[in-house]
């Protein structure tokens, strides 16, 4: 299974307009060719780049991407896409593969929810992190699932057409008090609970956006 | 007034040495020149933009002050400092700033220690903007965030507070573009902006979110909080 992370720099005035197109075009129920849109999400403002979305997209194998790659330059979301990408500035696409670590590691294409969810807490936080030897870096440091977790590991992703220097890690956030009184906590230069970078390790730099996933994201689940 | 902003560009293991550094060397050097003072000190927050990194505001009085803080670290003392800090991070970004129309940050610079310590108060976490206006309108912006910004944060519904409000000048970095720090007055404050799901209904004519978007579009915020020995809080 093969993934494609995308970053678009959606004009202000058009944030709302830009998700609505991509949620009845490439949103729930959208797979016929091979692909599986599973987060739609939003820049929380105080958070790194403003109206900067996220989408991250499933591909069955290389086949189905490449399927989508002649959807979007000459077929039909030809016309789509170049009316949508008209309201952003910039976009930034990379194509990823999971990492051995990661819960979507192994797991089948075919039972990808489609969606949408029923419900779900939305609060994300995705960290890139960068350094020879990340990948492996982290390999020894996914924690265990706790009652004290303030994030939570969903996916590990890295890059397909770079050696062993860059992951992305994409954190659910805990609900309610446990994230407000961590935040209000001075923990020095620690991480939160469940974080893989309780200290980040040595080398290693990183870049984290907290993000709000859309109701209709397929992959949106309830904190549990 | 002017400000040497500076952001401290980290590496995994070499954080605790780095903020050593600037504690007890740079601030200290900063300090031989009674009228230049490292004020605010703040360190990443876990999920911040670029982490681990370390951001310093460096008052200094005015031109002259600033002519030989640029001389000293050129070809003087400030230079050796500096090179030990570097010993310990990977890249400083820095840029001269100076307080804009609504800028509330006051101090008393002679009040301010020259070898900081851990002065025992309550640290708090930051939102630290970098925000480049639309072309032409960093004269508006700056209007706008005294009469229209500043007077919201005022609300006893808003728990946050504008803390300081820069922007960089000639020769100083990106320009134009404003540099804001607003300080959280609550866990809950802070959690409730990061939190808080925005819908078209809530960005209309009349709301900031809609009219400040004439103004300027995206921004970058980094998300901080203010080390044990920041002199400012």
């Amino acid at each position: 299974m093969l993934f494609v992370h995308d970053i678009h720099a959606v004009m202000g005035e058009r944030q709302f307009e830009f998700e609505e197109s991509y949620r009845d075009v490439l949103g729930p129920g959208s797979e016929s060719d091979g692909s599986r849109l599973l987060w739609y999400l939003h820049a929380a403002h105080g958070s790194n780049d403003a109206y900067h979305d996220v989408v991250i997209t499933a591909f069955r194998d290389w086949e189905a991407w490449d399927r989508h790659v002649r959807r979007l330059r000459y077929g039909d979301l030809a016309n789509w896409w170049s009316e949508a990408s008209g309201q952003c500035y910039s976009s930034r696409s990379t194509l990823l593969v999971s990492t051995d670590w990661s819960p979507l590691a192994g797991r089948a294409f075919e039972d990808l929810p489609l969606g949408p969810p029923d419900a779900g807490d939305r609060l994300y936080r995705e960290d890139t992190l960068e350094g020879l030897g990340v990948v492996a870096a982290l390999h020894s440091r996914v924690p265990e699932a706790s009652d004290d977790d303030v994030v939570r590991l969903v996916a590990g992703f890295r890059p397909a057409l770079r050696v062993d220097d860059t992951v992305q890690v994409l954190y659910q956030v805990a609900p309610g008090d446990r994230f407000t009184q961590a935040y209000g906590s001075d923990t020095g230069w620690s991480d939160w609970p469940g974080s893989l970078t309780a200290e980040v390790p040595t080398g290693i730099r990183g870049g984290g956006r907290y993000l709000h996933a859309m109701t209709w994201s397929p992959m949106l689940k309830e904190w549990s | 007034m002017y400000y040497v902003h500076e952001v401290h560009d980290l590496q995994g293991g070499s954080e605790a040495a780095a903020e050593d550094a600037l504690r007890t060397i740079w601030a200290p050097a900063i300090a031989l020149e009674p009228d230049t003072r490292l004020v605010w000190c703040a360190r990443s927050m876990p999920g911040a933009a670029s982490y681990p990194e370390l951001v310093t505001l460096t008052a200094v009085a005015d031109a002259g002050a600033l002519e030989r803080f640029s001389s000293r670290l050129r070809d003087g003392d400030l230079g050796d400092a500096d090179r030990q800090v570097s010993e310990h991070r990977e890249g400083v970004v820095r840029r001269i700033v100076a307080p804009m129309i609504f800028d509330p940050l006051e101090f008393d610079l002679a009040a301010i220690p020259s070898h900081p310590t851990d002065n025992g108060r309550e640290s708090f976490a930051y939102i630290h903007d970098f925000v480049p206006p639309r072309h032409g309108m960093q004269r508006p912006y700056e209007i706008a965030m005294r009469d229209v910004f500043s007077k919201m944060m005022e609300s006893p519904d808003v728990k946050n507070v504008s803390w300081a409000g820069l922007e960089t000048v000639a020769g100083g970095g990106p320009t134009p573009e404003s540099i804001m720090i607003t300080k959280v007055m609550s866990a809950d404050a802070g959690t409730r902006m990061l939190t808080a799901m925005l819908t078209a209904e809530h960005v209309t004519p009349g709301s900031w979110l809609y009219d400040a978007l004439k103004l300027r579009d995206t921004w970058t915020s980094r998300l901080l909080r203010s080390v044990a020995w920041s002199p400012l809080v």
